[in-house]
């Protein structure tokens, strides 16, 4: 029997929703909340999330005018070749920065608490090379990782968490909804610091059978991200206060620490957590990844993806070994996502939906939706 | 082509089978479960530029396995910068230090009222990887030094004795126990303010015993035993405890296990806040005098009352205490105000300290419940 192996499933397109957005900034993301929102940074993260499962399905309706094609094939179609073809490199080395920035960030974390003496060369060389080994397999090896490593990197992730639940002290959330315009206004700037890498379902709703299926597990898995999301700065912000989570880099980090389970063989949790976290940098670069060589491999019109990963690799290596250390890190991934990731999300995906919109590209209506 | 990959392979090789660069032997490592913190005086200085002692407490591994000998040690350096201090003790042992484990630490009186280098200590331990927060701190009125010559009777360790307790105070509420991450909580939250339990020693026995004050990150003044005790009720972390009642020139303990406390703002006045605090308390009283009843409800409603007064003086004495002598509010009326009357708060936010001790007049209302009165009538 020959199998086509390019095809993905619902179920896979759900996990790879919730694992290329959450990534390396689960431990980060608290503070960004705790630091804008304040105290109700966890209805802002609530409403923000309904807000991307629609404008998620902006690009779902975006790719099924073209079903059976993925992003970088029919952007050329709306913008014509050459503009195209400069817009999906343009996007190609905007994730590789993405991942050059993940990359880093993993490094050095694990290598305050986890390598203090491994090199970090070696830390970020044995990682990539992992992602490219995957990459090389295509969409349907990076699909079938990510369905297998969904269950365990979560089911362990919420068992940590949940021993600390009593040093939880939820009377820090209140007061509820003072203030909450100004808040609003100061968290939107930062939202694609949660939520970039959505749009990557543009590229990987291409690879399914029927693209009017998408809906329901981009929706799902939208709403668990926006739960955890939820959850983990409930958590964060009720453990410590608005003002003390702001004053920590890894909230989240810091509560895992500070959980005491007395007489258990492991004292300390952080260990187990941040060993599971490895699982959660490695899914988001690999879907990132495959992305780029992807849409490399349509600008340069060569069959395969698969090539570009070895060479692409030494990138990701390159970016990631250029910021200073960490503080430079973050200024560098504020300003890219403020304002670099901003257009990539949300502008550019709108445009091409409304000019394909005008020039009536594509099948207007799909029969069997 | 073959060549090149072969290549590729022996370097990867080269990489891969290079070993472990963090690895660390389980019996390399010393496991420091105490740390006490001084202020150097002028003659244990080793250079006029030193600042801290530093003590350490860790077990010895051998002794506790086979029994026999000291069970703990404690080494003491004397540095300028605490991690300085750290780093000086691999001069002199052949391990590694290991802070995942330390359950408790110590401030001397003068590192207390040294608002530089505690801030340095604060934001060492805070900062530093290798700490988690999750041990006890105490405040020692003397030296902290002391703490670590104790060479308790019922424990082979140290610091699991002292720590022990501070766990204690399920039991015993005169013991306020507070955890560092509790602690750089109320610090940040308040921008300096918190209360640090502090812990006397003698030869063979440590005890907690009343509490330190720190205002603006300075110890400004200790509150006794029977104190303590209120402010635990006051910030509703008080579990179990005896309070003294009187019925007919009689002392009676009366033991509660439960203690909760709600504050509400019952109005604003003018310029004036008018704050509540609402006790209650349950337990049993397991002891009278010999040939009395005590099964009497009628007996009982006048021993609740009695206790009621009780608790009510002593909290609004402590209250007092805290408007008109330490100046300083830790008896959580700003987290109340801010978490549940925001708009109250931000109007008074400004001048906080100077509006906490004129105009907030506080009450206290207790609700005492005697349940049960032991074995016999």
């Amino acid at each position: 029997m020959i199998r086509n192996n390019d095809n993905i499933s619902p179920y896979q397109l759900a996990m790879l929703v919730i694992m290329s957005i959450i990534g390396v900034g689960v431990f980060n993301i608290v503070h960004v909340i705790a630091k804008f929102g304040g105290n109700d940074g966890w209805i802002i993260m609530t409403a923000m999330g309904i807000v991307h499962i629609f404008l998620a399905f902006l690009f779902i309706r975006l790719s099924c005018r073209f079903p059976g094609k993925t992003f970088p094939e029919y952007i050329q179609e709306i913008l014509g070749v050459v503009l195209g073809k400069i817009l999906v490199f343009a996007i190609s080395c905007y994730i590789l920065l993405n991942l050059a920035y993940e990359v880093r960030e993993f490094t050095e974390v694990a290598k305050m608490f986890l390598l203090p003496r491994t090199p970090t060369e070696v830390i970020i060389f044995a990682l990539i090379l992992v992602c490219a080994y995957v990459v090389r397999g295509g969409v349907e090896s990076v699909a079938r990782v990510v369905e297998i490593t969904f269950p365990i990197l979560f089911i362990p992730f919420f068992l940590v968490l949940i021993p600390g639940f009593p040093n939880l002290d939820l009377t820090n959330l209140l007061p509820v909804g003072s203030d909450i315009g100004t808040k609003f206004t100061r968290m939107i700037p930062h939202a694609p610091h949660a939520f970039r890498g959505i749009e990557y379902i543009l590229f990987y709703i291409g690879f399914m059978k029927r693209p009017q299926r998408a809906y329901k597990p981009v929706a799902w898995g939208l709403i668990f991200v926006t739960g955890f999301y939820t959850l983990v700065s409930v958590i964060g912000i009720g453990a410590f206060g608005a003002k003390s989570a702001t004053k920590a880099i890894w909230p989240l980090l810091l509560y895992i620490r500070n959980i005491n389970i007395p007489g258990l063989f492991i004292e300390r949790l952080d260990g187990v957590i941040l060993s599971i976290w490895v699982i959660t940098v490695f899914t988001t670069i690999i879907t990132g990844f495959f992305i780029v060589t992807y849409s490399i491999s349509k600008v340069i019109n060569s069959k395969e993806q698969k090539q570009f990963a070895l060479p692409l690799m030494m990138f990701i290596y390159y970016l990631a070994l250029q910021p200073a250390g960490l503080a430079e890190l973050y200024e560098w991934g504020d300003w890219i996502f403020k304002y670099v990731s901003s257009i990539f999300i949300y502008v550019i995906p709108i445009v091409a939906l409304l000019i394909a919109a005008i020039r009536r590209l594509g099948v207007k209506k799909s029969e069997d939706f | 082509m073959r060549i090149s990959k072969l290549i590729v392979i022996l370097m990867l090789c080269v990489v891969v089978l290079v070993g472990c660069w963090d690895k660390v032997e389980i019996e390399d490592r010393i496991f420091v479960l105490g740390i006490g913190i001084d202020k150097a005086k002028e003659e244990e200085k080793a250079q006029p530029t030193d600042r801290y002692v530093i003590n350490f407490a860790s077990p010895i591994v051998g002794a506790l396995k086979d029994g026999g000998g000291e069970t703990f040690s404690v080494d003491k350096t004397v540095s300028s910068i605490f991690t300085f201090g750290l780093n000086q003790m691999y001069e002199r042992i052949d391990k590694k230090l290991s802070f995942q484990h330390t359950r408790i630490l110590i401030f001397g009186e003068d590192m207390l009222k040294d608002e530089r280098l505690f801030k340095e200590v604060l934001d060492a331990v805070g900062r530093s990887h290798e700490f988690h927060r999750n041990m006890y701190v105490f405040a020692v009125p003397g030296r902290a030094d002391e703490v670590f010559k104790v060479k308790p009777k019922y424990n082979k360790l140290l610091a699991s004795y002292v720590a022990g307790i501070a766990e204690n105070n399920l039991y015993q509420s005169s013991i306020y126990k507070m955890p560092a991450y509790q602690m750089y909580d109320n610090l940040i939250n308040s921008e300096g303010d918190t209360i640090i339990p502090s812990l006397r020693a003698s030869k063979e026995e440590a005890k907690v015993s009343g509490l330190g004050v720190i205002k603006d990150y300075k110890l400004v003044g200790y509150l006794n035993d029977m104190d303590s005790e209120t402010l635990n009720w006051l910030n509703n972390t008080a579990s179990g405890g005896v309070i003294e009642g009187k019925y007919n020139d009689i002392l009676i303990p009366y033991k509660y296990n439960d203690f909760n406390t709600n504050m509400v703002l019952d109005k604003v006045d003018g310029d004036k806040i008018y704050l509540t605090y609402n006790m209650v308390a349950e337990g049993s009283v397991e002891e009278y005098i010999w040939g009395e009843n005590l099964m009497e409800q009628a007996l009982l409603d006048t021993l609740e009352k009695n206790i009621e007064t009780r608790i009510e003086e002593r909290g609004k004495s402590v209250v007092d205490k805290f408007q008109k002598e330490l100046k300083v509010d830790l008896v959580g009326i700003a987290p109340y105000l801010r978490k549940h009357h925001p708009q109250v708060y931000s109007s008074i936010e400004k001048d906080y300290e100077n509006f906490f001790q004129n105009n907030m007049v506080i009450k206290i209302k207790a609700e005492v419940s005697i349940r049960r009165v032991g074995t016999i009538e």
